[in-house]
């Protein structure tokens, strides 16, 4: 069976889809036929962090709809043959997406043979956010260490506890916390949540921790999944997030802040 | 700007309030999470009735729907106020 695995947050702009393209990225790298599907209907974003802009012709609400076969709409990978985009339609009708015609596409993906399927959830508890979850075996939530998005969050674990199949059948859906944004020199000044202070405030333990980088606004210009940046800390921590999520165990890295020398202490910097 | 005076400034211990604030407000979310729909405004209306009475403020009523084994238990507290404060 194909493994759902739904990146969500509630709060926008957290770093679901840059999650998403890297999760879906990282198993692919492993091997594992892989699907990731931008649930965002109205405002497609991950064909563009996917880097696949261009060559998006059919639309996850053509599928759906019946204009278009899934073979038709998933965009495959240039970087890796078993990795493939379903880009979110353009659509501005709220209710393109059903319940039935996502049921049915995640079906015909698990018939074709799909390891995985990311779902990058839209922002918000509304419809496509509650699509996107539905179906989920496993739920990373993807939190910034802030006020705001940790309330969120904890929305978002409500409702994956009970607004979801594996809620209503009896069962639970396995969530994940993945911190991004994180700045372990500020936690350290104690002007920012630690990820201690997120995991106890939600009960729950990180997947991973993504230092706050400029590679990965580097790697959204470029249309590259942050993950195969070279060199990068946040490339690495999303690696490291992968294995977990596959069952290894790592030891937490990039969390604590870079000793200063006495100059840079002194001047600035 | 980032100085030379930078560590005679206080530091901001601001991360602190923040998980402060968090407890508290995540624990009232998850208290009210599936909670049915009226407990809101049934809560203001015994709030209101109380208040024709007794002077009490805002949050000295709690009513929250628990399950006990297999019913479901409809749980009212309202704090009154001392005896002397009320009277007095």
């Amino acid at each position: 069976m194909a493994e759902i695995i739904v990146v969500t947050s509630g709060k926008g702009g957290v770093g679901k889809t840059t999650t998403s393209a890297s999760i879906a990225t990282g198993l692919a790298r492993r091997g594992k036929k892989v699907a990731v599907i931008d649930f965002d209907v109205g405002l497609r974003n991950l064909d563009l962090i996917m880097g696949c802009e261009r060559r998006v012709v059919y639309d996850f609400v053509n599928v759906v709809n019946g204009e278009a076969s899934l073979k038709q709409a998933l965009i495959k990978d240039k970087r890796f043959d078993n990795l493939h985009v379903l880009a979110a339609s353009q659509t501005r009708d709220k209710d393109a997406l059903t319940k039935e015609g996502v049921e049915k596409v995640l079906k015909d993906l698990d018939a074709d043979g799909f390891d995985y399927i990311v779902a990058d959830s839209p922002a918000g508890i509304e419809k496509g956010a509650y699509l996107a979850m539905y179906f989920a075996d496993k739920a990373v939530v993807v939190v910034n260490p802030e006020v705001s998005s940790v309330r969120d969050s904890d929305r978002i674990l409500g409702l994956l506890a009970s607004k979801t199949k594996k809620a209503e059948d009896g069962g639970r859906v396995q969530e994940y916390l993945l911190l991004t944004r994180y700045s372990p020199a500020r936690v350290e000044k104690g002007e920012m949540l630690s990820v201690t202070d997120v995991e106890e405030v939600l009960g729950l333990k990180a997947v991973g921790v993504i230092p706050e980088s400029t590679d990965v606004l580097n790697a959204s210009n470029k249309g590259e999944p942050v993950i195969l940046e070279a060199n990068s800390d946040a490339a690495s921590a999303y690696e490291d997030a992968v294995a977990r999520l596959l069952g290894e165990e790592r030891p937490m890295r990039f969390t604590t802040a870079e000793k200063k020398g006495f100059f840079s202490k002194i001047f600035g910097g | 700007m980032v100085g030379i005076f930078d560590f005679l400034k206080p530091k901001q211990q601001s991360a602190n309030t923040a998980k402060n604030r968090l407890q508290v407000i995540i624990a009232e979310q998850r208290s009210e999470a599936g909670a049915p729909d009226y407990l809101p405004r049934m809560r203001q209306e015994i709030l209101d009735v109380i208040r024709k009475y007794v002077h009490v403020p805002e949050d000295a009523i709690k009513v929250s729907k628990e399950k006990h084994g297999e019913y479901d238990v409809l749980d009212i507290s309202i704090e009154l106020p001392d005896r002397d404060a009320s009277e007095g």
